[in-house]
């Protein structure tokens, strides 16, 4: 367990090392100097040669890469040039909004894709069925921006239940400050009982999260029906109805154990879709996060902070197949033989 | 000795096929009676509607089968999930795909125990007994299927009825996924459990060779139907029908007890 473990995290360095380095390759190679656009449009030839030199770009590729890699492991990420601040720590202030809003969907996507999962298997070819396929289908197919903008109409716009836009009241923040503990809003606001503030960003969180859960639910849904329906053809489910457990336990305690690793690995892989899916929906919700963030940086070529933002991404994604991984060594006793 | 169970006129059908059509067949207390017959011959689906699991693959059961004096076609489901396990029991074909391959062993017992009613420290122990009936140690419990060989599989297979208290084993095929040498080894068990805890068994197999070392009476099945049921001894020697006296030319070309090909 424990070498199974090492390997694993010595790969995810691999990669890791692999992402930085294409993704600073991709920053170098596309059209347009850099330094050019540092230095601005007036700059001449001269000038242009200057900050070349004095942004590293005049040296081989490779020592270029070596200075990136050093820079980004001292947790220099280079200065944005809208901003004229540090990416890293302008991304690290918006990373947690975006990863509440995408936990909060892939959340929602087991809560409801699992049971709903449960229920197409239990009574699969029939009403329910067809009912959670169709649902599934939908869910997985229509696009964020069109959900997004149902959702806003129907729910706030037409009955006012939940907020248009924004990720919580002014006002009431103004009235109950906030302590960052984690940054993630929801998780502060609940650790330090601040409750007014749990409130309001809840019902800022609630449209987003749905419009972002739409695809984690279809896709879980699918998996763990016909996950399910494949387990209860195997000899052992047969064997948990003749010891008279109820068709409810299963499928539920039995039938849908062996699923959870399936399960799992795609949250993994939802989870690096729905983190660049949230951009649309941030875009939508004015919800200040990554999203926005990297729309601006584009704007402007902002190219620190672009590059910044795919090797967060990238990174992020890495971690989270990494915990997948060893959860699934834990989850399942034959993994550790592998 | 008392009739534990008793078939009469049992149709189990597809569609408007019948598979299986049973005009009379009897298993007294503490008796291992044989069910024999080729591949297709519906040996197996008799096993599963006895359980009451035929239904499950669809199929539609009319007649009757009484178990200690209560008719289980058309009983309700609860009551049919409460004897499934504390009166009878499946003894599986293939012990290796039996387990849930992500539970210890132990844990799948412990919730059946706990399903039947007991509590958490009666389960503990039931669950030790029955394992030392079966000649396997209380820490086997912990293992998984896959740490586990195919007779291991099928003693704790056993356990687990013996732990709920089953007066009526069906057994499956319970050897012929296991080699040679192991299937005397459950044949001998299962013989023994007869002596000792006076369980019944109805032993599913297409190897006269097994059955007659095992069984009191073999009844052999063929399409469905049964072609004669006698003592083992009788049958087997002084067959009446054809068809047994075909099973056993068969039996005897194949070298008698060697594993067969088929296990399905």
């Amino acid at each position: 367990m424990l070498s199974y473990a090492a390997r694993r995290i010595g790969l995810s360095a691999l990669v890791a090392f692999g992402v930085v380095v294409l993704t600073f390759v991709i920053a170098r190679v596309v059209p347009g100097d850099p330094a050019a656009g540092w230095a601005g449009p007036r700059a001449g030839p001269a000038e242009r040669d200057r900050v070349r030199a004095e942004l590293g770009l005049d040296l081989p590729l490779p020592q270029q890469i070596g200075g990136y890699l050093g820079g980004v492991l001292r947790g220099d990420w280079g200065i944005s040039v809208r901003t004229h601040r540090p990416v890293l720590d302008d991304l690290l202030a918006l990373l947690p909004n975006t990863l509440q809003l995408v936990l909060a969907g892939l959340l929602i996507g087991l809560l409801v894709g699992v049971p709903a999962g449960l229920v197409a298997a239990r009574w699969a070819h029939r009403s329910p069925d067809l009912l959670v396929r169709t649902g599934a289908v939908l869910g997985g197919s229509v696009p964020v921006f069109w959900l997004a903008l149902l959702m806003q109409m129907f729910f706030a716009t037409r009955m006012g239940l939940l907020p248009v836009a924004g990720s919580y009241d002014p006002a009431v923040l103004a009235a109950n400050p906030l302590v960052r503990i984690t940054g993630m809003p929801l998780l502060d606001a609940l650790l330090t009982g601040n409750l007014p503030m749990a409130a309001s960003v809840f019902d800022h969180l609630v449209l987003p999260a749905l419009v972002v859960a739409a695809y984690p639910v279809a896709v879980i849904t699918r998996l763990v029906r016909a996950g399910v329906l494949d387990t209860l053809g195997e000899t052992h489910v047969q064997m948990t109805r003749a010891l008279g457990f109820p068709e409810r336990t299963v499928l539920a305690r039995f039938a849908l154990r062996p699923n959870w690793n399936p399960v799992l690995q795609t949250c993994a892989l939802i989870f690096g879709y729905s983190l660049v899916n949230s951009f649309l929906v941030e875009a939508i919700f004015a919800y200040p996060g990554l999203g926005g963030y990297a729309a601006a940086s584009a704007d402007v070529v902002d190219l620190p902070a672009i590059v910044g933002v795919t090797l967060l991404v990238a990174l992020l994604y890495i971690a989270a197949n990494l915990l997948v991984d060893l959860l699934q060594a834990a989850l399942d006793p034959r993994m550790g033989l592998r | 000795m008392a009739v534990l169970l008793s078939v009469r006129d049992l149709t189990v059908s597809f569609g408007t096929r019948a598979v299986v059509d049973l005009a009379r067949l009897d298993l007294a207390e503490g008796e291992i009676l044989g069910l024999a017959g080729e591949s297709g011959a519906g040996k197996s689906l008799t096993g599963l509607t006895v359980l009451g699991l035929s239904e499950y693959a669809g199929a539609r059961v009319t007649g009757s089968v009484v178990l200690a004096g209560e008719e289980l076609v058309g009983a309700r489901r609860r009551r049919l999930q409460q004897l499934r396990g504390s009166t009878m029991a499946l003894i599986p074909q293939s012990p290796a795909g039996a387990f849930n391959p992500v539970l210890t062993v132990g844990t799948t017992m412990l919730r059946a125990l706990r399903l039947h009613g007991d509590s958490r420290g009666r389960a503990r122990q039931r669950a030790a007994e029955a394992m030392a009936k079966v000649r396997l140690e209380t820490a086997h419990l912990r293992r998984y299927p896959h740490q586990l060989s195919g007779g291991q599989l099928q003693r704790v297979a056993i356990a687990l009825a013996l732990a709920l208290g089953a007066r009526l084993l069906v057994a499956d095929e319970p050897t012929s996924a296991l080699d040679v040498t192991v299937q005397a080894e459950i044949c001998a068990l299962l013989g023994a459990l007869r002596d000792s805890e006076g369980v019944a068994v109805l032993f599913i197999s297409h190897d006269l060779a097994v059955l007659g070392a095992l069984c009191d009476r073999i009844a052999v099945m063929r399409a469905g139907r049964l072609v004669e049921q006698g003592p083992a001894p009788e049958l087997l020697t002084a067959p009446r029908a054809d068809y047994t006296r075909e099973l056993l030319a068969a039996a005897l070309r194949l070298g008698s007890g060697e594993e067969e090909a088929d296990g399905a």
